[in-house]
């Protein structure tokens, strides 16, 4: 290490404060907000320091039950669609990752220029299909969705991290007695869990954030939560900003945590993955 | 690798079973259903549990409700959305006067009908006006249900600081007022959003003119629109409008008032009590309001036309069943529940209940909002480019406040870009 | 029973012909060695063996039964692969035990097999360890071990010491050899490496081009190669390779010249004619100096190598190509000296020139 100079050691510092201001300043102030008497909320100048209120969250439970019923569908949505899009993706990888075939190639561009196809205009032909089949209102409709929209990235993950894993692995399987099926669960898939766990992240992230799907085909039963909280802001009666503010912590908590999580998963494995002998 | 065996099946089994776990749905228990597409204003304001007041209609008719609600605008093309399929579960939805075009208006189940065969009682009650509006190319499609009638609100603290002991009478005062307390550095004089025509509306209305007539007359009186801009340009130049002007929202008009930030602002008559919520504001019990005023020119002649925006029941032409739906339409558009709704904080379509003593106990204002609405009217009729021509007029408006066009070109340039939008 | 029967056995990638055609038979408890240059086909032989690649055409019979469509699971062998191909997620014990699991062996009964094998190849110390944490020759064994643990009639091994050093490769070379004799097991093995040819095979196939050249007990392919090619390629170093005139042919001999060379009788071998031909010459056969009835060569020490217990001379002939010489002993000769060799004609080989279009093609 060579010595730094004072000034480059402080430009450093001065970049590092300014990245974590950016990426964590909106999060602070949701939730901090959140925890604020209403009055404080949008005080000038800004209260830095406040007695923290419960109040909000409290208004939240008893005023906005329906908040709370969004959370559950939204873990049902999120959960579901992530299964599937995970399960997916990994198969179609494998298939990708280890069959070379002129269509397959060409699926393969179909599958990201499907994804290039801005989701309204598939969405609102899909309308009266939806209702046609009974889906409309359902988990189901919104996992599939979801699902289907993470399948074309997931897969193009998945085959990447697929390609990385030595054929060899599983012609000696193969040769060990393993089906198809039994080398994709038991040498594919630990390998791959990196992959899996980028897909699931981004599924996640997606399903449980998601609002236009979700406002055009849901409406009582499968009511994800962001439209719970769309309804707040939109109220015509006037926004209550600390129940919105805690509404979105709640909202945000789950993800942050799962993200938190999976980063040192992903970052371990993908290391890990690089320096693999 | 061609050899190997794929055990497919099994795979799409266990995902399947997965999947089938996941979907399964709840279901309701009464004997009939009504599908509500609303907002959940609609929803609350009929009360919940013990203070249902549709409890009663509920148990004579075997049935329950199903309220999805939405947001406004998400709201709304959800209803439309659901009216234009070949059938849709919802029997009822709501709807705001500003959206029925004659195109949306054939979506929905011409009521004058089910009136002749089963009217709601005590109809001639309910504001004429609103009647009109939901009344498109002669068929009445919706029975109106909630009013927001646009307010003066100011904050007694703040006017008493600058040493008035009462709100303005005329549209001048008014400036003069939020110019002294803008001057004495007590708050900023007063707070509009820019993204909505309300304002501008109400301040050409206040000097006789408007944006645009019920009938499509695009400023029938340009010389009080210019005068309306002068007067906001005006406002904007001294600081009796925020520095920030261009990009202050319908929200911030709340936040100001609560924190005081601000002396005066326009909103519907229903939010005062979001705005002395305790909770909330730093001003509780301090922020009231009055029928906005019209110029000194008008005072005592011309009554002020207020911008009042209203929702209506609707039954889609294609639901299933109109006959709960109209059982509904009727039971709450009762004086009764009416009354009921209103105690709960929602603007009511009928005259007389403004007058009852009950709720002009709960809410002093009940009375000149009542004026108020005797003779509002929307901001502006509905028409296929509405919100095109409302953003062309913003613009418009925007650059005569900040001061980048005069008022008289801003005028000019409204006649001539709006015009080609009009039906 | 594990004899191997292949007959016409071809394959084709996209119309492209990779193996035109190999009848081969290998008896039960046999070791069998396919040599040839890279890109032969040797790995593809022994991956349609495996089962790994799909058989275009001809027939693969494993225990007098018809194979091409079982599935290689179902073939009863294993295969040991140049790169190891361990589960990298799993123990060494778990890799090798991965196909005893997947056969539903009793756990009890798979423990103890494993235990044994690690025993055998001295590796139960290793059993807990990933295979990220193995030396290359602890991943070879282990390698061994997972193909042992499942008691195959037929053992596959593709180039399995490539990737180890020259002394490991002996080591396990003399492993592998002792494995066969205790295992009795069938055993087919490819490599590039000659002396891994010569000192394992009970018979050596000996391929290029997807063409079978000759199969034989290592010896016999040494000393009765059936073409230049094989000659080349069996034998080290390399056979040197003379171009020659053949002047006339009587009675099973010839007599060719080359300038620099003879003129001198040889053995015909296929040759019938006169015409072009070439002439092999062991290095081995050389030896400095001239004596009665050898053939004598002349030319510079273009380079020497001296081992000790022999050494190796290449010599640039006066008027034709170089030639290398191995001698017994140490020889003290200094570059660029003038040098004689000679051979008895009886020991070298005559070939016809259309086996060799290209002598430079033989690798060493
Ligand atoms: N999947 C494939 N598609 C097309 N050609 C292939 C394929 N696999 C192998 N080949 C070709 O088949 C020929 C034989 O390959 P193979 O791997 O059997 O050679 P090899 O004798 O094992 O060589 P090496 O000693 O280098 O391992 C080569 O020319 C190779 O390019
Ligand atoms: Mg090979």
């Amino acid at each position: 290490m060579r010595a730094e100079t004072v000034l480059i050691r402080l430009g450093k510092a001065v970049a590092v404060v300014a990245i974590l201001f950016w990426s964590l300043f909106p999060i602070v102030f949701i939730v901090s907000s959140s925890l604020k008497p209403g009055q404080d909320i949008f005080a000038v100048p800004p209260q830095w320091t406040f007695q923290p209120t419960t109040q909000h969250y409290v208004t939240l439970w008893t005023q906005w039950g329906v908040f709370f019923q969004g959370l559950a569908n939204s873990a049902i949505v999120t959960v579901g669609a992530t299964l599937l899009a995970v399960i997916a993706s990994t198969c179609a990888g494998y298939v990708f990752s280890r069959h070379a075939a002129r269509w397959l190639e060409l699926s393969i561009v179909g599958l990201i220029a499907v994804r290039l196809i801005p989701p309204i205009v598939v969405t609102l032909p899909l309308f009266p299909i939806v209702n046609r089949l009974g889906l409309a209102d359902t988990h189901l409709v919104l996992i599939i969705l979801y699902a289907t929209f993470f399948v074309s990235l997931g897969t193009v993950l998945m085959r990447t991290f697929i390609d990385q894993i030595p054929r060899d692995l599983d012609e000696a399987a193969a040769i060990d007695g393993a089906s198809r099926l039994t080398i994709l669960r038991r040498v594919i898939v630990p390998l791959a869990a990196p992959g899996i766990l980028a897909v699931a992240v981004f599924v996640v992230v997606f399903a449980w954030n998601e609002f236009l799907f979700a406002f055009i085909f849901t409406g009582t039963n499968a009511k994800t939560a962001p439209l719970v909280i769309s309804e707040m802001i939109g109220s015509i009666d006037g926004v209550d900003w600390g129940v919105l503010f805690a509404a979105s912590t709640v909202q945000l908590a789950p993800v942050l945590i799962f993200v938190i999580l999976m980063n040192r998963y992903l970052v371990a494995g993908l290391t890990a993955g690089a320096t693999k002998g | 690798m061609k050899t190997l065996q794929t055990n497919r099946r099994g795979f799409l089994a266990g995902a399947t079973a997965t999947l089938a776990l996941i979907a399964a749905a709840p279901s309701l228990a009464a004997g009939k259903t009504l599908n509500i597409l609303s907002h959940r204003v609609h929803q609350t304001s009929l009360g919940e549990g013990e203070a249902d007041l549709m409890a009663a209609w509920k148990q004579s008719n075997d049935a329950d409700l199903a309220f999805t609600t939405f947001d406004s605008n998400p709201l709304m093309d959800r209803l439309f959305r659901e009216a234009s399929l070949p059938e849709t579960e919802f029997g009822l939805g709501y709807l705001v006067d500003n959206r029925p075009t004659s195109e949306i208006a054939k979506l929905f189940e011409p009521l004058d009908p089910w009136m002749e065969k089963d009217a709601i009682a005590d109809f001639a009650d309910i504001a004429p006006g609103l009647i009109k509006g939901m009344t498109i190319d002669g068929k009445l499609i919706g029975i109106p249900v909630r009013t927001a009638t646009q307010a003066l609100f100011y904050n007694q603290d703040l006017l008493e600081q600058a040493g008035f002991s009462a709100p303005p009478a005329t549209l001048e005062e008014l400036v003069a007022q939020a110019r002294k307390i803008t001057d004495d550095k007590i708050a900023t004089g007063m707070i509009l959003a820019s993204d909505l025509a309300v304002f501008p509306v109400m301040f050409a209305r206040a000097f006789g003119g408007d944006f645009l007539t019920p009938d499509f007359k695009l400023l029938p009186d340009p010389a009080a629109m210019e005068q309306a801009l002068t007067v906001l340009a005006g406002m904007f130049a001294n600081g009796a409008l925020p520095r920030s002007y261009a990009t202050t929202k319908n929200d911030d008009q709340v936040t100001w008032m609560q924190q005081g930030r601000a002396a005066f602002t326009v909103l519907p008559f229903a939010r005062a009590a979001q705005l002395n919520d305790p909770e909330q504001s730093k001003f509780s019990g301090r922020i009231t309001a009055v029928g906005f005023p019209v110029a000194e020119a008008l005072a005592g002649k011309t009554p002020m036309a207020t911008v009042v925006e209203a929702w209506a029941m609707v039954i889609p032409a294609n639901a299933k069943d109109k006959d709960l739906a109209w059982s509904y339409i009727k039971q709450v558009a009762s004086p009764e529940t009416t009354l009921g709704m209103a105690l709960n904080g929602n603007g009511p379509a009928r005259v007389s209940t403004f007058s009852d003593p009950q709720l002009v106990a709960k809410n002093p204002l009940a009375t000149i909002e009542a004026e108020a609405l005797a003779n509002g009217r929307g901001a502006f009729p509905p028409f296929p480019e509405a919100a095109r021509a409302q953003a062309l007029f913003l613009e418009e408006v925007q650059l005569a406040v900040l001061g980048r066009k005069s008022p008289a070109e801003a005028v000019e340039a409204i006649a001539a870009r709006v015009a080609p939008l009009l039906p | 029973m594990a004899e191997l029967r292949l007959s016409g056995v071809k394959k084709d990638y996209g119309g492209h012909s990779v193996i035109k055609g190999v009848d081969l038979d290998i008896r039960h408890g046999e070791f069998v060695v396919f040599v040839g240059p890279s890109g032969c086909g040797k790995s593809t032989l022994l991956r349609m063996i495996a089962g790994l690649e799909e058989i275009s055409g001809g027939t693969l019979e494993i225990g007098g039964k018809r194979a091409n469509d079982v599935s290689p699971r179902d073939r009863g062998i294993a295969m040991v692969f140049q790169s190891y191909a361990l589960y990298p997620h799993l123990t060494v014990a778990e890799n090798m035990g991965f196909g005893l699991s997947l056969r539903k062996t009793p756990q009890a009964e798979a423990a103890k097999r494993v235990a044994r094998t690690a025993e055998i190849l001295q590796i139960t110390h290793l059993l807990d360890r990933k295979p990220s944490q193995l030396s290359g020759g602890q991943r070879q064994r282990v390698a061994i071990g997972r193909a042992i643990v499942r008691d195959p009639s037929v053992f596959l091994f593709d180039e399995p010491l490539s990737n180890l050093d020259a002394a490991l490769r002996m080591d396990m070379r003399m492993e592998i050899a002792k494995l066969h004799r205790n295992l009795g097991a069938t055993m087919i093995y490819v490599t590039h490496d000659q002396v891994e040819a010569m000192t394992l095979a009970d018979r050596i196939v000996v391929l290029n081009g997807g063409v079978v050249q000759q199969v034989g007990r290592p010896i016999d392919l040494f000393r009765n190669p059936c073409n230049a090619f094989v000659a080349g390629f069996i034998g080290s170093p390399r056979m040197n390779f003379l171009p020659v005139r053949v002047e006339s042919v009587d009675a099973g001999m010839a007599r060719v010249a080359a300038p620099g060379i003879g003129p001198v009788t040889v053995s015909a071998g296929r040759i019938a004619a006169p015409g072009q031909a070439i002439l092999g010459v062991r290095p081995q056969i050389l030896t400095p100096g001239d004596a009665e009835g050898r053939c004598l060569l002349h030319g510079r020490v273009a380079l020497l190598e001296r081992m000790g217990t022999e050494t190796l001379v290449n010599i640039r002939l006066t008027d034709g190509p170089s030639v290398l010489a191995v001698v017994p002993g140490d020889l003290e000769l200094s570059p660029d000296q003038d040098i004689s060799f000679s051979f008895s004609p009886s020991d070298a080989r005559l070939f016809p020139a259309s086996d060799l279009p290209d002598p430079s093609a033989i690798p060493h």
